[in-house]
């Protein structure tokens, strides 16, 4: 109760926080860009940011959104997957990312990157640039899945082999493994256990299994993904439940192909990858003052190249429909914890007119299964 | 570290041994003339990789999510102490829920009956996690 209770108070001091940190302007045009994929579809739409999203690999059970320019509401991310069955007996690694061993065939399910399916809920209470002159409320619903997946299916299969070879080698001795289980709680085991890696005797069992260890810690990606997400908005014209509602619909498809460029080194803690993405959209906009709908869809492609926690882009989008143009912007992002990441971002948006693009934003992700 | 300062960390580890092997060991009762066989069942999205010991003595590696071990006649097994870890590792995913819903269950058989032991699961650090168990084997 009392971990709820400080997890509550610090998700209200980083929320606090971050709705303190508008480095941008208030007034962001629909097309303006966020260009974090790490946003839920919820938050995309609401945050008036449409652009790629696909689904990470190191997805939560519970995410909250918040991003540099989003003013005075929250968007919560929620993955069914780990609240569903919970009492499956059958899991296993290579059934997790879709590949099945039968002696020696390898078969894989493309579509097992379903699980990750995520729903989201956003809510702010915001100005919209060339409608309405003060704040509205505005609700937000969405979903991302990753539609397709393919990993090298062999390599996945050798992956799990090498590391649960070295797995099987750790042997606790059975005096740690006894003060452990008299232990209460799991920091007090998790403690004894780690006090032992420190000691003399641990370093010299275990060390040099745990050091084998390390170049499997690298993230591995899909040879092809695609992720495909969803959001839909709301907003009420006169901040009455029984006021007219103005709507916004957001549809996005991202296809990935990822090239590892440290393949067998040994030496780097990361893969490093250079990704190629496909992007594709469709957006309605209701939010405009004439009553009219604004539809468009993008269609383009993003260079990445991504080295650890780093990773640098460049995206070109063209826009069809009754509203046109192209996007082009550069963009930065780093990865400070596994929780926390920083996107920043510059360049050319659609609009002819004020149409420079200079983002930063924070994103973070809270666990509440995290015993 | 000195030999002295070596010497008194390796009597008071044995001391502690010594207290909670006597304190609150599991016992594992086992009717007299029984086969036992130790069965592993592990249901877990990470990479894990298992072992068994019999008195300080590994008697099974293993690299399977279920596998089995026969520990013998009861006869040779009373007063000896098994225990068991398996050690878990995650690529793919968040670690937590990973580790949330990870099941491991020991399952000690003989005869036409079943005694199950249940893990608690430990976080080791950002990848890591590992589940372990340890009990005495009494005859009847």
């Amino acid at each position: 109760m009392k971990s709820k209770i400080s997890l509550f108070g610090l998700i209200v001091f980083l929320s606090i926080f971050s709705f303190g940190q508008n480095t941008v302007s208030p007034d962001i045009p629909l097309s303006e860009f966020n260009m974090s994929n790490i946003s839920s579809p919820a938050f995309v739409l609401i945050n008036e940011s449409p652009s790629e999203v696909y689904v990470p690999e190191n997805l939560k059970a519970l995410v909250v959104h918040s991003t540099s320019n989003f003013k005075g509401g929250l968007s919560v991310e929620l993955m069914p997957y780990y609240y569903i069955n919970t009492e499956s007996k059958d899991r296993n690694f290579l059934k997790f990312v879709g590949i099945k061993k039968t002696g020696e065939r390898v078969s894989q399910n493309p579509f097992s990157g379903l699980n990750t399916t995520t729903i989201s809920f956003a809510y702010a209470n915001k100005e919209f640039e060339n409608f309405l002159d003060d704040e509205r409320k505005v609700f937000s619903v969405g979903a991302r899945t990753k539609l397709l997946r393919f990993y090298n299916k062999q390599e996945m299969v050798d992956y799990d082999q090498r590391v649960s070879k070295i797995l099987q080698d750790i042997d606790w001795p059975p005096h740690i493994v006894t003060q452990a289980n008299e232990a209460n709680t799991e920091e007090e085991r998790s403690k004894i256990l780690n006090n032992y890696l420190e000691s003399d005797e641990g370093k010299a069992k275990i060390g040099a299994l745990l050091k084998k260890l390390e170049i499997y810690k690298k993230p591995i990606k899909p040879i092809f993904q695609m992720d495909g997400a969803i959001g839909y908005s709301t907003l009420f014209k006169e901040n009455e439940i029984n006021s007219a509602t103005v709507n916004r619909l957001g549809i996005w498809l991202t296809s990935e192909f990822s090239l590892i460029l440290n393949k067998d080194s040994e030496k780097s803690k990361s893969n490093n990858y250079f990704n190629f993405f496909i992007v594709g959209r469709y957006v309605e906009d209701g939010f405009v003052n004439d009553g009219s709908k604004l539809y468009y869809r993008d269609f383009g492609g993003k260079i990445e190249l991504e080295l650890g926690k780093m990773s640098f882009s460049y995206e070109y989008i063209n826009r069809y429909g009754n509203e046109k143009g192209s996007r082009s912007v550069g963009n930065i992002g780093l990865l400070i914890s596994k929780d926390i990441s920083l996107i920043g971002g510059f360049g050319k948006d659609f609009s002819s007119e004020d149409n420079l693009i200079a983002l930063f934003g924070i994103n973070w992700g809270v666990n509440f299964n995290n015993n | 570290m000195t030999l002295f300062q070596k010497l008194s960390i390796f009597l008071v580890n044995c001391n502690y041994y010594k207290l909670f092997k006597k304190l609150s060991m599991k016992i594992i009762k086992i009717p007299k003339g029984s086969d036992v066989k130790l069965q592993v069942n592990i249901s877990s999205e990470a990479s894990v990789g298992s072992n068994v010991s019999l008195d300080d003595v590994i008697i099974k590696r293993s690299t399977a999510y279920n596998f089995t071990k026969e520990l013998g006649k009861i006869e040779d097994l009373d007063g000896k102490t098994v225990s068991g870890s398996s050690n878990f590792f995650v690529n793919i995913g968040d670690i937590d829920l990973i580790k949330t819903n990870t099941i491991v269950e020991y399952r000690f058989k003989f005869n036409e009956e079943e005694k199950k032991l249940t893990c608690e699961k430990t976080k080791l650090n950002g990848r890591m996690f590992v589940a372990f168990f340890i009990g005495k084997i009494e005859m009847l």
